[in-house]
């Protein structure tokens, strides 16, 4: 590992103040100007996309940082400092990214996407020749090889897609794409943004060669080549998790309530969620509502001996969207985990035809919430033309005619009537997630050793008992992964209901957390608010994975 | 041998009760899908059909008059017989509930939510205009003054006009509280029962009577308590007189077998007449819903080149952007990367839910909200992904780098050269999955694309608003479904194995 990849031209050792180094202190300086400018300018802004002054003032100093980091790297620099160097390099890189991607941007290729899918979409017999290439491709690359058959296929196949591809930009626009991004040059911007990023990556090129000047060592090679494979990682999770992260925090402590400028409000909005109050309703209190406090509403009431209690919320729906989203996990979990294991454990034992089986029970949930939902809406769930409804009709009938029976037929509310509503839902979730349940119990079945099941035999126990007492114990670790897996994907259950009950309003019965806050958040535009009902819900998740994390680690000391 | 026998049978009897546990399942589980597509290949006329059934039925058609007009099925004295609707001036004929003045009162007066089902106490149905089974017309002339002479014989009743054109009707007894009241007549040979009245109307002298129009009109409060004026009818028997009112008229539908028009059939309402059909498979909704500038086109064409794109582009990303963090994070060791491996890992933890109004805004302020690359960008760095391949490589030995790196060969190189190609299987996984994670993500277009804007929308978000517009067209749903679907349902049948593990080595590791 000491033979380094640049030690093949070892005469290359520079002399004096090699150019690197005043290239990069001008770039830093650049930099620093920019960085400055960015900052300067949201300072200044009047209004900051409706997210206050807080954010503002933190975006500002944030965009001020490199401006910091280039004046101590110039200083370091000129120390020889190896610090510096990196610095240096860590700023040109990213300066070359973030000017790539506002070139990008500048030349419209992000919102571009929209013009690339409707050429796509004026051009899909092109589209249908690059399908025909793969297929051809593909096909050579299953005959024998070697074959002038193949070679030509092969061959073909290319070409096809060459042709497809050339005809797909051609069509598709590609020189009014090209002309259109050439026409952005009309604007000082353009060029500025261009010759930044050529001088950037200069800059950073030539500092990356100057390893030996700053004495790096194998260490520090690594190091940057680790960070630069992972940069586009980092800077991807920083712009689309770690900020939007941060930012959710601080939403949910305003009162943002679309266009408007939010206020810092602290707890409150936690507060409004979870301010519950028992009351016992007096007898001057005609109505339940009149027992409690302004500003509550009534949840629920319940009668003790000859007192009623009242039990009233801030945010009724916060509290019946919690209870909707707890039931719908508690009737979920033995729904969708029993049939499961029971399944793997047939399907474990050898028999014919398993891979067809597994496949067919895999299949739903392999397709999309939505399409799946739609049909069960139309299809099953439908009181009027639904099958489950004509299945009942059918063997009733059939029940009274051969038997004499009398039970009656009644045409049930899947989807309309309150008492089936969360049940309907757990159903379809359950029949949907049974599959991939199974193929985990299934890899569960087949880690447990065999020889276990051996002893038992020679011990003479029956099947029941090989069950009871090897497999279950043995799978533990896996029923308690699915069981979780259910919960924490239950807990976030809104495609269900979204689909199913689509219409004038959602019946409380089936408002679940998620679906309550999308809701308040982008139907009644209370971004604070739903901020934190999304921080509540995460709280729940994150102490159901502590439990996970709790037990596994029990298990395996 | 007996007991070997017995053994044999013991395990064939298990077994194929296992697969008949199987069998079941699994067409549960299919079911639904095997509704969709099936429902996708139905005309809408069929998909309301009752009784219920699951394939798709095509009402045949047959040249009639020059015309290909749709067929109907009647069944006739225990035959099958086809029939289609006489066209011209015979396809439909009138008739008219007589009854006496006292009867529609008490009737009108009867609270029409309780008696909804009632058969209204009619004395007589009347024919207005009929066609005969000689296929000549007969026809009533509604207008005052034409007489219309009733006469009865022991098992038919002939009604003749005052232009002498007589016709026989058979007589059915029907039996009301246990006295023969109501007789029904009917031409012979009909299913379909014609004409009712009260024996009583006629047996009063001989079995002759005349009904005439009087071309005068009474007044009464019907059930919605509006005034509605009911045309007065005279019974003529002899020397009595009785005084009928129309309480309703309507129209019967003619039906007759194209080849033998002697053959005529009456019925109504029309919806109870069974239509003559085929098994047809239909693609004519596929090309309804996908069709490219058709006019009844439901455009979901689009929505889908838009979800290939989308899902493409993720897919690509998410891979490229997995592969050179979980090289980074598995096969180069600098400071400070298991931290940020865990913190990395933490990620995965939170859910999208958290983040979902902040990177709302974050759209927004950018100008990305309502546009496709919203779908696309965020999504291409996976936490997850990288994980998955993290895992993956950790696993090759150390030597095959080490002596790359001697022989002067660039990560990059080395990435592409020995990582990739030896990791093909942990890619196809991780880009299956992030296919159908991309294919079927719904929320996310939820929010930031809007209704309004038909050109960014995906598979998903269309097919919400199809199922909302075309409510009444679900077998129209039903193909937008079918659309959406299958795509992720062939990838499955394709990579099955990959499909099993990834589930496996990601679940139960994670």
């Amino acid at each position: 590992m000491t033979t380094l990849v640049r030690s093949a031209n070892p005469t290359n050792k520079p002399t004096g103040l090699p150019l690197a180094i005043p290239i990069s202190i001008v770039l830093n300086i650049i930099t620093i100007i920019v960085s400055s400018l960015l900052s300067l300018k949201i300072f200044r802004l009047d209004e900051f996309y409706a997210l206050g002054n807080s954010v503002q003032y933190f975006v500002g100093v944030i965009a001020f940082l490199p401006a910091i980091a280039a004046a101590s790297a110039i200083f370091l620099l000129l120390l020889k400092n190896p610090n510096g160097r990196f610095l240096s390099l860590a700023l040109h890189y990213l300066g070359m990214v973030f000017a790539s991607i506002y070139l990008l941007h500048i030349w419209g290729v992000f919102t571009g996407f929209d013009a690339i899918a409707t050429a796509l979409y004026e051009n899909t017999v092109w589209m249908w020749g690059l399908v025909l290439a793969y297929a051809l491709y593909w096909i050579a690359g299953r005959l024998e090889d070697g074959k002038p058959l193949q070679n030509r296929l092969e061959l073909v196949g290319i070409g096809i897609g060459m042709l497809s591809l050339i005809c797909l930009l051609f069509f598709g626009g590609i020189l009014d794409g090209a002309s259109s991004v050439l026409g952005k040059y009309d604007e000082a911007r353009t060029w500025a943004a261009t010759a930044l990023i050529i001088i950037f990556a200069f800059g950073a090129y030539r500092m990356l060669l100057m390893g030996d000047y700053f004495g790096e060592t194998t260490d520090q090679q690594i190091a940057w080549q680790g960070w630069l494979m992972l940069s586009p990682n980092i800077i991807g999770f920083m712009i689309f998790f770690a900020g939007p992260l941060v930012l959710s925090l601080y939403l949910s402590f305003t009162d943002s309530v679309g266009v408007k400028e939010p206020n810092f409000v602290g707890l409150d909005n936690y507060g409004k969620a979870l301010s519950i109050e028992f009351k016992t309703q007096g007898e001057n209190d005609r109505y339940p509502q009149d027992a409690l406090d302004a500003g509550y509403r009534v949840l629920e009431t319940f009668r003790i001996g000859d007192k009623t209690t009242v039990i009233g919320a801030k945010d009724a729906y916060f509290w019946i969207s919690l209870r909707n989203t707890f039931l719908f996990c508690l009737m979920l979990i033995p729904l969708a985990t029993i049939p499961a294991l029971l399944l793997a454990v047939i399907l474990n034992s050898k028999i014919p035809g398993m891979k067809i089986y597994r496949a067919a029970f895999f299949l739903p949930s392999v397709a999309a919430v939505v399409g799946i939902a739609l049909i069960w809406r139309i299809a099953l769930y439908s009181s009027s033309v639904g099958f489950i409804n004509y299945s009942i009709t059918q063997v009733t009938t059939f029940l009274n005619d051969t038997l004499g029976t009398s039970f009656k037929d009644t045409e049930i509310g899947w989807l309309s009537d309150s008492r089936y509503m969360m049940f309907s839902m757990v159903l379809m979730a359950a029949w949907q997630v049974v599959g991939f349940n199974m193929v985990l119990f299934l890899a569960g079945l087949q880690g447990i050793p065999n020889d276990l099941y051996e002893a038992a035999q020679v011990d003479g126990a029956n099947q029941l008992n090989q069950f009871r007492f090897i497999t279950l114990p043995q799978l533990r670790p896996t029923t308690f992964f699915v069981v979780v897996t259910t919960i924490i994907n239950g807990l976030q259950v809104f495609n269900e209901p979204f689909v199913l009950f689509r219409g004038a309003a959602f019946p409380d019965e089936v408002r679940t957390a998620v679906l309550n806050l999308y809701l308040k958040g982008f139907q009644d535009i209370q971004f604070g608010y739903s901020s934190a009902l999304a921080w509540m819900l995460f709280a729940i998740i994150f102490v159901v994975t502590l439990v996970q994390f709790r037990i596994n680690r029990d298990k395996t000391a | 041998m007996q007991k070997e026998q017995n053994h044999v049978l013991k395990v064939w009897a298990s077994r194929g009760c296992i697969h008949l546990i199987l069998l079941t399942v699994g067409f549960l589980m299919l079911f639904p899908f095997l509704y969709m597509l099936l429902a996708s290949l139905k005309n809408n006329q069929d998909f309301a059909a009752n009784p219920r059934r699951l394939l798709p039925f095509t009402q045949l058609t047959t040249d009639y008059n020059g015309a290909q007009v749709p067929l109907y099925s009647f069944e006739v004295n225990g035959k099958e017989r086809d029939a289609v609707i006489a066209n011209g001036d015979k396809d439909k004929i009138e008739f008219g509930y007589l009854t006496t003045r006292n009867l529609l009162e008490a009737e009108l007066k009867l609270d029409s939510h309780a008696n909804a089902r009632r058969r209204p106490e009619v004395l007589m149905i009347f024919p207005l205009g009929w066609v005969a089974n000689d296929g000549t017309t007969f026809e009533l002339d509604k207008s005052p003054g034409v007489e219309l002479t009733l006469s009865q014989t022991s098992e038919q009743v002939k009604l003749t006009d005052r232009n002498n054109r007589t016709n026989e009707f058979a007589v059915y007894g029907v039996m009301h509280e246990g006295q023969p009241e109501t007789t029904i007549l009917s031409e012979q040979n009909l299913e379909v029962p014609l004409y009712v009245y009260r024996a009583d109307g006629l047996k009063s002298s001989g079995n002759e009577a005349i009904l005439v129009n009087t071309g005068r009109e009474e007044t009464l409060l019907d059930k919605e308590g509006k005034d509605r004026d009911y045309p007065v009818y005279e019974l003529r028997s002899g020397n009595s007189v009785q005084e009928l009112l129309m309480a309703s008229n309507s129209t019967m539908t003619v039906f007759v077998d194209p080849k033998d028009t002697q053959f005529v059939v009456y019925t109504t309402p029309i919806e109870t007449v069974k239509a003559a059909e085929k098994v047809e498979f239909q693609l004519k909704n596929y090309d309804t819903v996908l069709g490219q500038g058709q006019e009844d086109s439901l455009k979901l064409d689009r929505p889908l080149v838009n979800t290939i794109l989308v899902t493409i582009s993720v897919v690509l990303g998410q891979i490229i952007t997995s592969v050179f963090g979980g090289y980074a994070f598995s096969r180069i060791e600098f400071k400070g990367r298991d931290t940020l491996f865990l913190a990395y890992l933490g990620s995965i933890m939170i859910p999208f839910v958290v983040l979902i109004v902040p990177m709302y805004k974050l759209m927004v302020a950018i100008g990305w909200n309502d546009k496709i690359v919203s779908l696309i960008v965020p999504w291409i760095f996976s936490a997850y992904g990288t994980f998955l391949m993290r895992q993956f490589f950790v696993t090759f030995p150390k030597e095959i780098e080490e002596a790359a790196l001697l022989d002067g060969c660039s990560r990059l190189r080395i990435l592409w050269r020995i990582f990739v190609p030896l990791s093909t299987p942990v890619i196809a996984t991780q880009g299956i999955f992030t296919f159908l994670y991309a294919w079927n993500s719904f929320i996310w277009p939820l929010v930031i694309i809007s209704t309004t804007n038909k050109n960014d929308h995906v598979l998903t978000l269309s097919l919400i608003t199809l199922s909302n517009i075309h409510a009444d067209k679900p077998n129209l749903v039903l193909t937008g479904a079918a659309v959406m679907i299958l795509p992720p349902i062939l990838v499955f049948i394709l990579a099955q194995k990959y499909f099993v593990e990834g589930i496996t080595s990601s679940g139960l590791k994670g």
